[in-house]
């Protein structure tokens, strides 16, 4: 398989991602997915954050750009830099 | 208990005080947190790096929040310049033009003349609409003495569903100018002795990037959350590593006849999924994250990341964690070129676009200290393994490890304060 | 009238209102919360914490229970009570205010009901009446060692004086603290506790507005009620102009001097003052109507707002 198929696969994966989450979002049954704005103690507490260590996460991919050939998604603002 | 004299405003102030001791004072709702952290990065017998870094942020009355990102790191030692190992000493221009490094026989050859320092800062503004969108925005500089990076960011979030669940767009774009030590090669001229002159690029290289995620956070029950984001990054310009060569041996004997400075394309698009799925299991936080990456330069790969942070007492916690990644080459990638076989457009040895396999394996400690702040200390293993797949070697060539692996060692003191809801004591 | 733990929940458009009863008083909290299903829902939960919340402060510090930590204390004999650290806050709390009063604010005068009922009338204690009870009035004659407080026998202690003012405070820092009602990513709700008049503001609105509310001076009816513009901090009235004795045309004000055991004479009838919080206000506005004839000048060197009616 050539890369440009691959890109194609991984794109029309997305996109079915995308379209399902779409549907589960705007479908009045899904509404009840979630917590009360009063349960929300667990998922406040620091280490249950997405990312409970933003600044491990911002070391890390640093580290990992200069050492791997994939980077970034992950949602943090990286930025440019020449160890790469 | 004896009654004291006190007038004048003074009855006021001793007041405010008491009623901060009651717990009723007057305290404002803004916070500050600042996060330091140190980091030591060390490949033995390779790079060593230092990394500091802080990050601030600042949440005003009107829910503006302010923050700063600010990184200095420096990097000493060698690394692989791309030749490869041969049965005799060899001999390398350093990219400056001005003198040369050696690298023994059967050893991999290392830039040992490779010495960096880099600062970057990062400033944030976010401003929230209404009560469920906010709108935030972003500058970017960072700087070494050969490449300078400035950029902007822009991002929308709104809430929906009771604000379970979160849906974000960023878009970010990063300007990038690169003025190498000693010019900037020509593609695949070969490496010239110091006291000739290599032939150069004229100007320097430029780079942009623009980025594109949309990113949804779902709280899916009151101890499980799950985020999923979606990046689009498309890369235009010079994305040619400067100072890394191949090796053109020889058809038959795998002995080096040049070292022929490496090229890159020009274009490159990157797509990314990250999901990460974040669970309270019995007192505990477990967080597991996967990433798929494609681009097309033949790259792909799958990065699977897992944390488990274990609340053993407390104000304490340990984390164990595991990461492994494993990658599929870029398709300009050689380990070397042939003499007698025609030149491929682009072409690079750099071990970073040829198949691989990382693990990395660490624990953290974080411990609440009793004046509130939290100190962080992190160790972990890093090792990088490369099958050589799609590489045939020949003669000389079979005889050495091309493709050896990498080990690193990592150490980080973090150390990050919160300065309270209380601006203001009562 | 709604019964213990019952509460209103009222859309205002752009805020909602919750009304309950406590503490002998009708009871308000506003919340700065949007008029959708979301805002309702959070709403009701902080209104259960809010009305659990008066409740609890009531029945753990009012005088006219049996079954709290202030009947213990007032009927250990001599005895050395231990407290908790919310009741022992409070006694620190009230040693602070007698020493910085010069022993004029005092939580062990409550006893000197015995002699004065101020119901309009005029019937004067006489001063050997007065003078018997004043033995048992002062914070200097008991002993307090955090955590533990020996009151002589016969004396009393009432925390009448600041508890109201504590419970508005507590229910708005209840209301407003991070962990109140924690959102993935806004903060906290703007809320206004109104108990009777003695009320706090926290946070500011998200509009940036104020908060617009009327407040009634107790026994001054007559009085337009005042209008306040208030964004954030706390306000608080001493003084109930229906209670007061009269006789030979002296007026003889509810306040009374735990020196002496006698009203302060020329006290204004109701003070009302803004601090950084309610209990503040409270305290300064007692403290001012304490002063008698120099409550304006008190004040005024403590750079207050206020409001005084004479």
């Amino acid at each position: 398989m050539n890369h440009l198929q691959k890109t194609r696969t991984a794109a029309a994966w997305m996109a079915l991602i995308l379209v399902g989450l779409t549907a589960a979002l705007t479908l009045p049954g899904c509404a009840g997915v979630g917590v009360k704005p009063w349960e929300r103690d667990i998922l406040a507490a620091p280490g249950m954050q997405v990312d409970p260590d933003p600044l491990v996460t911002a070391l890390d991919e640093h580290i990992y750009f200069s050492k791997e050939a994939s980077t970034g998604g992950l949602g943090t603002g990286g930025g440019g830099c020449g160890c790469n | 208990m004896a009654a004291t004299r006190s007038s004048g405003s003074a009855v006021r102030g001793a007041l405010a005080a008491a009623c901060g001791l009651l717990g009723v004072g007057g305290a404002r709702a803004q916070a500050t947190e600042v996060q330091t952290a140190v980091l030591g990065y060390s490949e033995p017998g390779r790079v060593t790096a230092f990394e500091g870094i802080v990050d601030a942020s600042h949440t005003l009355l009107n829910g503006k929040t302010l923050t700063g990102h600010l990184v200095f790191d420096t990097l000493t030692g060698a690394s692989a310049n791309g030749a490869v190992p041969t049965g005799g000493i060899q001999t390398f221009t350093s990219p400056s033009g001005e003198s040369n490094y050696q690298t023994e026989a059967g050893k991999t050859p290392l830039d040992s003349t490779f010495k960096d320092t880099r600062a970057a800062l990062n400033l944030g503004l976010s401003t929230p609409f209404d009560r469920l969108t906010a709108w935030g925005a972003g500058v970017y500089f960072s700087g070494e003495h050969d490449y300078t990076s400035l950029g902007a960011n822009t991002s929308l979030t709104r809430d929906f569903n009771r604000k379970n669940t979160t849906l974000a767009l960023r878009a970010s774009y990063y300007g990038d100018s690169i003025s190498p030590v000693g010019g900037r090669p020509i593609p695949f001229a070969a490496m010239v002795a110091p006291d000739i002159a290599q032939p150069r690029q004229n100007g320097n290289g430029t780079k942009n990037t623009l980025d594109l995620t949309f990113g949804l956070t779902q709280a899916l029950s009151r101890r499980t959350i799950f985020a999923v984001n979606f990046t689009h990054s498309r890369v235009r310009g010079y994305q040619t590593d400067p100072y890394k060569v191949l090796s053109l041996v020889d058809d038959v004997t795998g002995s080096p006849l040049d070292y022929l400075y490496e090229s890159r394309p020009d274009a490159r698009n990157k797509d990314m999924v990250f999901a990460t799925l974040a669970r309270h299991i019995g007192g505990d936080d477990v967080h597991l994250s996967y990433r798929y990456f494609t681009d097309d330069w033949g790259v792909a790969s799958h990065t699977a990341d897992f944390r488990y942070r274990w609340h053993a007492g407390s104000d304490w916690y340990l984390q164990p964690h595991v990461r492994y990644t494993r990658q599929t080459r870029a398709d300009f990638y050689r380990r070397f070129l042939v003499s007698g076989e025609p030149l491929p457009e682009t072409a690079s040895a750099d071990y970073r676009l040829a198949d691989m396999k990382g693990w990395t394996a660490g624990l953290q400690y974080g411990r609440r200290l009793a004046s509130g702040h939290d100190l962080t200390l992190r160790a972990e293993y890093f090792r990088q393994t490369n099958s050589g797949a799609g590489t045939t070697t020949f003669g000389d060539l079979a005889g050495y490890d091309l493709f050896p692996a990498v080990d690193a060692i990592i150490l980080q003191v973090g150390y990050s304060l919160d300065l309270g809801v209380d601006g203001r004591s009562g | 009238m709604a019964g213990v733990g019952e509460f209103r929940l009222l859309n205002r458009g752009d805020h909602w209102q919750i009304r309950f009863q406590a503490m002998a008083s009708p009871c308000e909290v506003l919340l700065d919360l949007d008029d959708d299903p979301d805002g309702r829902l959070v709403a009701e939960h902080m209104a259960r914490l809010a009305v659990r919340e008066a409740h609890r402060i009531e029945a753990k510090f009012s005088r006219y229970r049996e079954d709290n930590i202030v009947h213990r204390i007032n009927t250990a004999i001599g005895e050395p009570v231990t407290v908790d650290d919310e009741t022992a806050d409070l006694l620190d709390f009230a040693a602070r205010c007698f020493a910085l009063s010069n022993g004029r604010f005092d939580i062990t005068s409550g006893i000197l009901r015995h002699a004065w009922i101020f119901d309009g009338s005029d019937r004067i204690p006489t001063r050997g009446r007065v003078k018997t009870l004043l033995p048992l009035v002062g914070w200097d004659k008991l002993t307090w060692r955090r955590p533990e407080l020996r009151l002589p026998a016969g004396m009393e202690i009432d925390l009448g004086g600041i508890g109201k003012e504590y419970a508005v405070d507590r229910v708005a820092g209840l209301l407003t603290a991070p962990a109140a009602v924690s959102p993935l990513r806004s903060g906290p709700v703007a809320a206004l506790v109104n108990f009777g008049g003695d009320l706090r503001a926290r946070l500011p609105r998200r509009d940036g507005a104020p908060w617009r509310i009327g407040v009634e001076r107790p026994g001054l009816e007559e009085v337009p009620a005042l209008q306040l513009v208030l964004q954030e901090g706390g306000l608080a009235t001493s003084g109930d102009a229906r209670r007061f004795l009269q006789r030979g045309g002296v007026r003889y004000p509810h306040i009374l001097n735990p020196r002496t055991g006698w009203p302060v004479l020329k006290a204004p009838r109701s003070v009302t003052a803004l601090a950084d919080s309610c209990t503040e206000a409270g305290l300064l506005a007692t403290l001012a109507m304490l002063k008698g004839a120099q409550a304006e000048a008190f004040l005024e060197a403590q750079d207050v707002r206020c409001w005084v009616i004479r």
